[in-house]
């Protein structure tokens, strides 16, 4: 190499080392490099080595021989093609060198002023709140890109790397091309690539799978939400409890629960459990009721056709006097006339004592607002301010299905510190029978309101607070509101499950530990404004960018031209 | 510096006389006119500001034309006429040469696309463009034509022909324009099981890769300025050895 | 000044210019004189750093040609052959566009100067492609003497003009001799002779004379032959002549008699002159065989293709030579 730069001059003392040898050593570490960035999945740290050798070794050729140096940029002594395509490489490799490094310092600003790829002023604190809870623990985002959405996951890695700062490393990121890893992608149930997955991680960094949540399309809104979901994945425990002609908690079938159960465990993160009454009071099954560690919990009874004795009543009471949280909805009337669960009359009293509730024994009928049978009359009567119902109060159509419902008598007066809401109410053409002859009638006289029979609206849902203890309770006339039959009934706007879910929730104050970290709504920013013109506007719009623009040019050209040709002259 | 500044200002002097650049200004703004009046009429009331400001975007892509077209003559033209070997004997190296003549021509496209602001004041006149966004891609578009003039002017230095000199220039910017296409093309190749590296290698070696997704929305990198910076250094290095080598194997 | 030393020039396996040495002196004009293609403009090319040498030493003004190319051209002014101009610029402007690359003062007045110099400060405003032939020769003159070079190379720069402007333009060159070391490049023999203080020839990339036209012609004289014109038939003439004592050797040649000298020292002619009046005949002419640049050069190109054994291949261009010169 240096036996093609001549007028190296001889008196020079020879260094130890002949410059030349660092000019081979730098393009092996160049040739080592590259390799390495072609054939590897990562840049390696042999990459690194082989980059750094070669600047290195470039660094030190032109600190021993600078005039050689010199005189190969400035370019007065390559005589010949190949030392100028030597010397072209090696400043294409430090370039790429130099562009290698620069990438891995990870620079990017985001500039835009809708903040596209930056936490929002409204995010921004609240994933500084995670960092500093040290319950929280540390989530990782995995973003499923695909190959062909390079572009993508550079524009996203500037929100992620946002996140991952701000969040002081507590939530990392990663891409995972689901075509390359399918097993991964399955593991989450990532169908498509795009989607996101938010996943806590475990006590050795392994993510949790079960508790992993997905987002569909990325914006930051739902991105934060899915990691305050994932990070408030409080302790929640829901206790299904097992009754005589109760719904079954695993059960898929119409009349099951599994639909609600799956809300729950992967949409709320929360533990779900199917107990009986032995458990309840048996230590030996790990069951304790009011646990302090528990940042909530509710027992749930669906249904229930026979009546409690007074100690399972003792064990209900006493956990709401503690200040537990229930659930009740109450079966059918029994066609014998027995006493089903919920109007046992020792628990119907202190229902009705404590909370200013209590379940009449009838059966409410609808001949017109009804689903399909007037035995299951539709309630479209929803509570705005409760958090049960708020979200479906305005919601046109709004409606669930009460099917075999009894009504809920509500006290005149409420008890000493506790609110009552009626939630849901039946329809003006609904009525109640007494008699449970009606649902094995024959006749549909015998089903008609008859003129003994009591006219609604009936409430047919109602939650009560007592503050003092911080109980809550919220009864349901119907067993079948969280039925897996309603699930394909949303699109008719029949909210049975997600009132459900959200009785639930409430009971736990599950909404509360929502509540108390922001949900984040899509911020409507003034970017997202369309553009407005009046006709007027358009047409000057018009006039400028069509004519007067380009022919102005085009004028101004002229001119030029014509002013030439007449100096010229 | 002189030097410099002696070719830039006769070169940028023949842009601003030259008809050509006047008709290719005028080509390039009608275009845009109507594209942009027509989406502001059919985006009324409903698209908003940032979905119409697509015209930065719409100039990088023309520039595998434009380029081209402004550069072909640069350095052809002094090799055909043989004025090249009068400014190459005297005091002045290849490189203030080259730089002059490249900083003329970026100078006109950097006309051009100021020109093009006026698109991004109507719309802030009519709605809420992102004035942060609109920042960033306007500069990655004058970086972006700077590199793609750079890169083009190789080949007018390589052949005397202006036309041969822009079919090669074009062809050269489409191949970087493509690059990314050609990596995903080549990421979805069935038994490519770990060849990201040379994925990424071909798609950042491309231009959209340092200008669609990341400064056309509003992101500055510093590997993507770093990159357009890069590609003007290393094509005009490259520029200014040919006319080097050229010159003395005359 | 200019000192060039044993410079080589190869194109690939092509030698152009075979390790060549002369030197240009200060307040001189300096001639550069061979065929086409004997390697004139690849020299100058060498001198004013546009090309590289494969090997050897060229000094102009002072600085090493290849080493210090910068310098060098800073402190010439070069006129290539082909007089390449902006054809769109007028000359005002395309002299200070190169003042200003050259980093003169003053620019404005400098160009007007030499514009005056060359006699052309009247179209100073005109567009170069409306400008004739000599007059853009003129320009790309004046470009050359805008910083008062210490040397000046023209290639050729009479090529192309018309009797005129050349006569003009030799005058010009002669002038500016005085003031600076000239290398004046041509491959027109009367050019050279009436133009330059010393002349370098040049063939086949060797240097095959050099010294001050009269130095060469002195040169070629003593020693040379005698060519005799007599006013009886030759054939009378040639045995009085070839009986001579001085003469070595005589000849018929066309309507005269060549007569060699013995003694390449002493001159024959006193000798031939008092023959021919002794035997009562008129001598109609007598003089110096060969008297002019022309004949020098064709004499050094026949001896340089003897000494090389090869079957003159300057042959082609000695014809061309002379047509030009006999237009």
């Amino acid at each position: 190499m240096s036996a093609q730069i001549p007028n190296t001059t001889p008196k020079e003392q020879e260094p130890f080392i002949p410059p030349y040898f660092m000019l081979i050593l730098a393009a092996v570490g160049f040739i080592v490099a590259l390799v390495v960035l072609l054939t590897q999945p990562q840049f390696t740290v042999v990459g690194w080595g082989g980059l750094g050798l070669g600047l290195l070794s470039l660094l030190a050729w032109v600190l021993m021989a600078p005039q050689q140096a010199r005189a190969l940029v400035t370019g007065r002594t390559a005589l010949y093609g190949g030392t100028t395509i030597l010397v072209s490489g090696l400043l294409i490799a430090a370039l790429i060198g130099i562009y290698a490094f620069a990438k891995s310092r990870n620079v990017r600003i985001d500039l835009t002023q809708r903040e596209n790829f930056s936490l929002t002023e409204q995010t921004r604190p609240v994933i500084q709140g995670l960092a500093l809870e040290p319950n929280v623990p540390n989530i990782k985002i995995i973003a499923f890109y695909g190959a062909g959405q390079a572009g993508t996951r550079d524009q996203d890695s500037v929100l992620f790397d946002d996140y991952a700062t701000t969040s002081q490393g507590k939530i990392s990121y990663e891409f995972i091309d689901p075509d390359r890893n399918p097993t991964v992608a399955q593991q989450y149930n990532v169908t498509r690539a795009g989607q996101i997955v938010v996943v806590p991680l475990g006590a050795d960094n392994a993510p949790v799978v079960d508790k992993a949540q997905t987002v569909n399309f990325l914006s930051q809104a739902d991105l934060s939400n899915a990691i305050l979901r994932v990070a408030a994945s409080g302790d929640f425990r829901a206790y299904f409890l097992s009754v005589e002609g109760g719904l079954e908690l695993e059960d898929s079938g119409v009349t099951g629960m599994a639909s609600l159960n799956d809300s729950l465990k992967s949409r709320f993160n929360w533990n779900t459990q199917q107990v009986n009454f032995v458990d309840l009071t048996n230590p030996a099954s790990g069951i304790t009721l009011n646990d302090p560690a528990a940042d909530g919990e509710a027992l749930v009874i669906v249904g229930g056709s026979s009546a409690l004795g007074e100690d399972q009543v003792k064990v209900i009471t006493d956990y709401l006097d503690a200040g537990g949280d229930l659930v009740l909805m109450a079966a059918p009337i029994n066609v014998d006339g027995s006493p089903a669960l919920a109007v046992t009359e020792s628990l119907n009293n202190y229902l009705f004592e404590k909370y200013g509730l209590r379940f009449r024994d009838d059966i409410i009928l609808d001949e017109t607002q009804a689903f399909q049978t007037p035995f299951a009359p539709v309630a479209g009567t929803f509570d705005s301010t409760q958090f049960v119902t708020s979200l479906f109060a305005g919601v046109r159509g709004a409606a669930m299905v009460m099917e075999q419902t009894r009504s809920i008598e509500v006290a005149a007066t409420a008890p000493q510190g506790v609110t009552v809401t009626q939630i849901v109410s039946s329809a003006d053409t609904s009525y109640a029978k007494i008699d449970p002859a009606v649902l094995s009638a024959t006749e549909i006289e015998q089903v008609r309101a008859a003129e003994a029979d009591t006219k609604g609206p009936f409430v047919l849902g109602a939650t009560a607070e007592n503050a003092t203890t911080g109980s809550r309770v919220v009864l349901f006339g119907s067993m079948f509101v969280p039925a897996n039959q309603y699930d394909q009934l949303r699109s008719l706007n029949v909210f049975n499950l997600d009132v459900a879910l959200r009785s639930v929730a409430w009971v736990a104050r599950f909404d509360e530990f929502f509540n108390q970290i922001p949900q984040l709504a899509e911020e409507n920013r003034p970017e997202d404004a369309p553009i407005f013109v009046s006709a007027e506007a358009n047409r000057n719009i018009n006039l400028l960018t069509v004519v007067v623009m380009p022919f102005g040019v085009l004028l101004i050209g002229f001119l030029v031209w014509w002013n030439n040709r007449e100096r010229a002259r | 510096m002189r030097q410099i500044f002696a070719v830039y200002k006769r070169e940028i002097g023949l842009y601003f006389r030259s008809p050509v650049a006047y008709a290719i200004a005028f080509a390039l703004l009608l275009f845009f006119g109507l594209l942009f009046s027509n989406s502001i009429s059919t985006g009324n009331g409903q698209a908003p500001a940032d979905s119409v400001n697509f015209v930065p975007n719409l100039l990088t892509f023309l520039l595998f034309l434009v380029g081209p077209l402004l550069t072909m003559r640069l350095l052809a033209e002094e090799t055909r006429e043989g004025t090249l070997e009068v400014l190459m004997t005297l005091p002045m190296r290849e490189s203030q040469f080259i730089i002059g003549k490249f900083l003329a021509v970026w100078t006109y496209y950097t006309v051009v696309l100021l020109l093009t602001v006026i698109y991004h004041i109507i719309l802030t006149s009519i709605g809420t463009p992102d004035a942060g966004r609109a920042f960033t891609m306007y500069l990655g578009a004058w970086l972006y034509g700077g590199a793609v003039l750079a890169v083009t002017m190789i080949w007018s230095a390589v052949t005397e022909d202006q036309i041969v000199a822009a079919f090669l220039g074009a062809a050269t910017v489409l191949v970087l324009y493509l690059a990314e296409v050609a990596a995903s093309w080549f990421a979805n190749l069935p038994n490519q099981s770990d060849a990201s590296g040379l994925t990424n290698f071909v798609r950042e070696l491309g231009l959209q890769a340092h200008y669609e997704a990341t400064l056309l929305q509003g992101i500055i990198r510093l590997e993507d300025i770093l990159y357009f910076v890069f590609v003007i250094i290393a094509a005009l290095f490259i520029t200014t050895r040919i006319v080097e080598v050229r010159r003395w194997r005359s | 000044m200019i000192e060039v030393q044993n410079l080589v020039k190869k194109y690939g396996p092509v030698t152009a210019v075979k390790g060549i040495s002369f030197t240009a002196q200060p307040g001189q004009v300096t001639g550069f004189l061979g065929p086409n293609g004997a390697g004139k403009t690849t020299t100058m090319r060498m001198l004013t750093g546009f090309l590289p040498p494969t090997a050897g030493k060229a000094t102009v003004a002072g600085h090493d040609v290849f080493e210090n190319s910068l310098e060098v051209r800073k402190r010439v002014g070069y006129l290539p052959e082909s007089v390449p101009l902006y054809r769109d610029m007028t000359a005002l402007a395309y002299l200070m566009y190169v003042g200003e690359i050259r980093g003169v003062a003053k620019r404005r007045d400098k160009a007007f100067e030499v514009l005056e110099r060359v006699a052309l400060a009247h179209r100073a405003d005109s567009r170069i492609r409306t400008l004739s032939k000599g007059m853009r020769q003129r320009v790309g003159l004046a470009s050359t003497l805008l910083h008062d070079p210490d040397v000046l190379i023209l290639d050729e720069p009479t090529i192309g003009l018309d009797p005129l402007q050349v006569l003009e333009l030799r005058e010009l060159v002669r002038e500016l001799g005085k003031r600076h070391t000239v290398l004046f490049s041509t491959h027109i023999l009367s050019e050279a002779e009436q133009v330059c203080d010393s002349v370098v020839i040049i063939n086949q990339g060797e240097i095959i004379a050099q010294g001050a036209p009269v130095e060469l012609r002195g040169m070629l004289e003593q020693g040379g032959r005698v060519l005799l014109r007599v006013n009886v038939p030759l054939e009378n003439a040639l045995p009085i002549i070839q009986g001579m004592s001085e003469v070595a050797h005589a000849e018929i040649s066309g309507d005269s008699i060549v007569a060699t000298p013995v003694n390449p020292t002493s001159d024959p002619r006193p000798a031939i002159a008092r023959a021919i009046v002794q035997q009562g005949w008129d001598l109609v002419e007598l003089r110096p065989l060969a008297v002019n640049l022309e004949e020098i050069f064709l004499e050094l190109t026949r001896r340089q293709a003897a000494a090389n054994g090869e079957q003159s291949e300057a042959a082609p261009d000695v014809t061309e030579t002379e047509s030009e010169v006999s237009s």
